[in-house]
């Protein structure tokens, strides 16, 4: 699809026309929208006006918004960049200064700090070295912000599903076990680490084993969270490692998450089920930090079975091209816009990073000063409509990384991307993921498409295969990661029966990843070999599918227990 | 072991040499139940070679082999088939009972040959999933106590019942390995109780020296 931009300029008058075109919401209950008024979508507001260093470029947009056109039109993007205000107060993590090395130090910064965010009134919800989580009022962000012991005030950063939405038992011969008591072991302990287990405690006895440990690591404590993602989860380890003891443990944030797999490795977890993946949460090459915390449960024995990612379909990277100097990248010549197509009422979005991570020292990323931006699109059926922007802003020492989320359309629509270079003295590899698109984006690169963390050295990396027939799920997430290596590490079953589904079969790489986690429990609780054994012997029985050998669709092959 | 063997009868056939003793065989079946309840029960057999140097004391050398179903547990052996071949010297006294009923004690000690064959079909499902496993015992000193009553049939004929109870003590080895990958992780099980009661009936055939009173 060959699309002409004007120049953006343009941009602000023909969102005016859109509202007027097309019905747009970013909440489905209440399938209304409320358009920004125009000052908002003029091209001076791509970066919000007085935003404060270090501040995540949302939250101030937010504070601008609510302070320039009231609550309502605040209320409203809060909803759709996911922003959790309550009672005044928002929910955010404040990174703090690191001043030394040691433990002490940080610990010492931290207490300063979360004293600070009290005495603003705002409230502690959890700590992880240098990360608070806290909620804070609306009127003390911007003095929290100012605070020479703060880094940056973010949104809490929350992982995707690799749900698209079991017969993988038989693909992969795990019923061959079936009668096998264990050999000079235990069973294993499997935990399911997931955002949401609603209505597992039906399932109990039956699709369940009857008893399971649970732990929440969200600061409501809600396990079920709404989300039977993980239900599907836990039931597909459940048919592969009958004898497996299951710990359903879930959390909602980068903070969170932090906690909960420090917490896990304590409890002797033997092996992670991860069917989330994360965008723009590290570089793609291994570093980052939920792949630091994957990293240091394997360090610690812990075999990580992790979704690749949906995102093959969804992908693309390349240079950063703008022959005509408009600011606009070129995704093909004379082609400003990444088109992809959404059904209705289903919430879309796009993620972006471009490789100028700068260095990874274990905490955080040295960061970068080149600031590009998103802007996003819908098209009417005869012409191209703004809908939003992204607004972080990278000044030196930021994540290269923007994201638009909370779109939907009543209908079904087709919605572009284009990626403009704001402030920057250098092209820079872009990558670019469009959110629940139903049908392969223009311009797609599935290669290099892993979801993080799929990109750990540590994580055992799983693609979809077909449950009845081996076939490549065309979803699935193709390697090599952005250092070069080999992903994913095999495939396994997809689009299997469960009873937290129902009628539809579960697809996507979340079922595969639990055929992995549950054959892996059938090995280290049906047998006494090593953690490292195990993955010796899983890669030597896999069924090699596509091209000879390992490659970057199914990695080694599909999973296979029986022999 | 042959060489203890042939010591053993040699030593043996210098006493009945040089004594007015009488050299006996005898050649039993019969039950053994295992003390360990993690094992079962079986058939026996055995056979005895004796030196009986006085009217109430006599030397044996014996050979006794039994078989039991193990039950099978994860710390100790799988489920399978262990057997035992005990070759022990016993020394019995005798006490005569009448003309024709002799009751007796005997304690000895000796060396067991023992084995353990794991249960075919555990070690097919096994094999279904690509896993080797292999399991074995050691061999070890063994010690039993035990009773008899001898019922004389003629002069140099008897039965002999017998009830004796072995202490057998051994340890294993187990080795699991991947058919196909060749990974393969092994391991030792230790104090394996194999401890038994037989019971026995056989017939006692003297064959040098005196007869047997019959009183």
């Amino acid at each position: 699809m060959k699309k002409s931009l004007r120049p953006i300029s343009l941009l602000g008058l023909g969102l005016i026309v859109l509202w007027g075109a097309t019905r747009l919401s970013s909440n489905p209950a209440e399938a209304q929208f409320i358009p920004p008024a125009k000052s908002d979508v003029s091209p001076d507001v791509l970066r919000p006006r007085n935003a404060l260093p270090g501040l995540d470029g949302a939250l101030s947009r937010y504070l601008e918004l609510k302070r320039l056109q009231g609550a309502d039109a605040a209320t409203d993007f809060a909803r759709r960049r996911g922003l959790d205000v309550r009672g005044g107060a928002i929910r955010l993590v404040v990174e703090i200064r690191i001043l030394g090395t040691g433990s002490l130090f940080v610990a010492a910064v931290a207490q300063t700090v979360t004293n600070r965010i009290s005495s603003l009134g705002g409230r502690i919800e959890i700590r992880h070295r240098n990360l608070i989580q806290a909620r804070v009022p609306e009127d003390a962000v911007a003095d929290l912000a100012r605070d020479p012991l703060v880094v940056r005030i973010r949104m809490p950063r929350k992982p995707v599903l690799q749900k698209v939405v079991s017969e993988g038992v038989a693909r992969t011969g795990a019923d061959a076990w079936k009668d096998l008591s264990s050999y000079r072991t235990e069973p294993a302990r499997i935990c399911i680490l997931d955002s949401g287990f609603a209505g597992y405690s039906q399932l109990l006895g039956s699709e369940l084993p009857s008893k399971v440990q649970t732990r929440s690591f969200r600061t409501d404590g809600d396990l079920e969270a709404g989300e039977n993602h993980g239900t599907a989860c836990a039931e597909i380890v459940h048919d592969m490692a009958p004898q497996a003891e299951l710990w359903l443990v879930n959390f909602e944030t980068d903070v969170e998450h932090y906690e909960a797999v420090t917490w896990l490795v304590g409890q002797d977890i033997q092996v992670v089920s991860y069917s989330l993946g994360w965008y723009n949460a590290g570089a793609g090459d291994g570093t980052g930090p939920i792949d630091e915390d994957v990293a240091y449960a394997a360090g610690n024995g812990v075999l990580w079975a992790s979704s690749a990612g949906n995102g093959a379909t969804d992908h693309w990277d390349g240079d950063f091209v703008d022959t005509d100097g408009d600011g606009l990248h070129e995704f093909a010549p004379g082609d400003e816009i990444l088109a992809f197509k959404v059904p209705a009422f289903t919430e879309t979005g796009a993620f972006l990073n471009w490789k100028d991570w700068g260095t990874w020292n274990g905490w955080d990323y040295s960061g970068t000063d080149q600031d590009y931006d998103l802007i996003f699109w819908i098209y009417t059926g005869t012409e191209w409509k703004i809908v939003d922007f992204s607004e972080a802003e990278q000044s030196g020492g930021d994540w290269p990384t923007e994201e638009i989320l909370g779109w939907y359309a009543e209908r079904d629509a087709t919605w572009g991307v284009s990626i403009f270079r704001s402030r920057a003295s250098k092209n820079v590899r872009l990558e670019l993921f469009a959110y629940n698109n139903s049908e392969r984006i223009e311009y797609n690169v599935p290669a290099r498409s892993l979801t993080i963390p799929a990109d750990s050295p540590a994580a055992i990396a799983v693609g979809a295969s077909d449950a009845i027939n081996d076939a490549y799920h065309s979803y699935s997430a193709q390697g090599p990661t952005w250092d070069g290596r080999m992903k994913p590490d095999l495939s396994a079953p997809s689009g299997v029966s469960t009873a937290t589904y129902g009628a539809e079969n579960f697809y996507g790489t979340s079922a595969s990843a639990p055929h992995l986690a549950g054959a892996f429990g059938l090995f280290l609780g049906g047998t006494p070999f090593s953690a490292r054994q195990i993955r010796a012997i899983i890669d030597a029985r896999a069924v090699d599918l596509g091209a000879p050998g390992r490659d970057l669709l199914f990695g080694v092959g599909r999973l296979n227990v029986r022999k | 072991m042959k060489r203890t063997l042939l010591v053993l009868l040699w030593a043996l056939a210098s006493l009945a040499a040089t004594a007015e003793a009488q050299i006996y065989f005898s050649l039993n079946g019969g039950y053994a139940l295992s003390t360990n309840k993690l094992n079962g029960g079986g058939i026996g057999f055995g056979g005895t070679v004796g030196l009986e140097l006085t009217p109430s004391f006599s030397l044996e050398l014996a050979v006794r082999n039994w078989s039991v179903p193990v039950t099978g547990s994860n710390q100790g052996l799988s489920e399978g088939k262990y057997s035992a071949l005990p070759i022990e010297l016993s020394g019995r006294l005798r006490l005569p009972v009448g003309t024709r009923f002799t009751l007796s004690g005997e304690v000895g000690a000796g060396f067991a040959l023992q084995s353990f064959r794991l249960d075919e079909t555990l070690a097919a499902d096994w094999a279904s999933v690509g896993f080797l496993i292999e399991e074995s015992v050691e061999n070890s000193l063994a010690v039993h106590i035990g009773l008899g009553l001898e019922f004389a049939l003629s002069p140099t004929i008897a039965l002999d019942f017998g009830a004796r109870y072995h202490y057998l003590r051994s340890q294993g080895t187990w080795t699991i390995t991947d058919i196909a990958g060749g990974e393969s992780q092994t391991g030792q099980i230790a104090d394996l109780d194999f401890g038994a009661i037989t019971f026995s009936l056989g017939i006692r055939i003297s064959l040098l020296g005196k007869s047997p009173d019959l009183r």
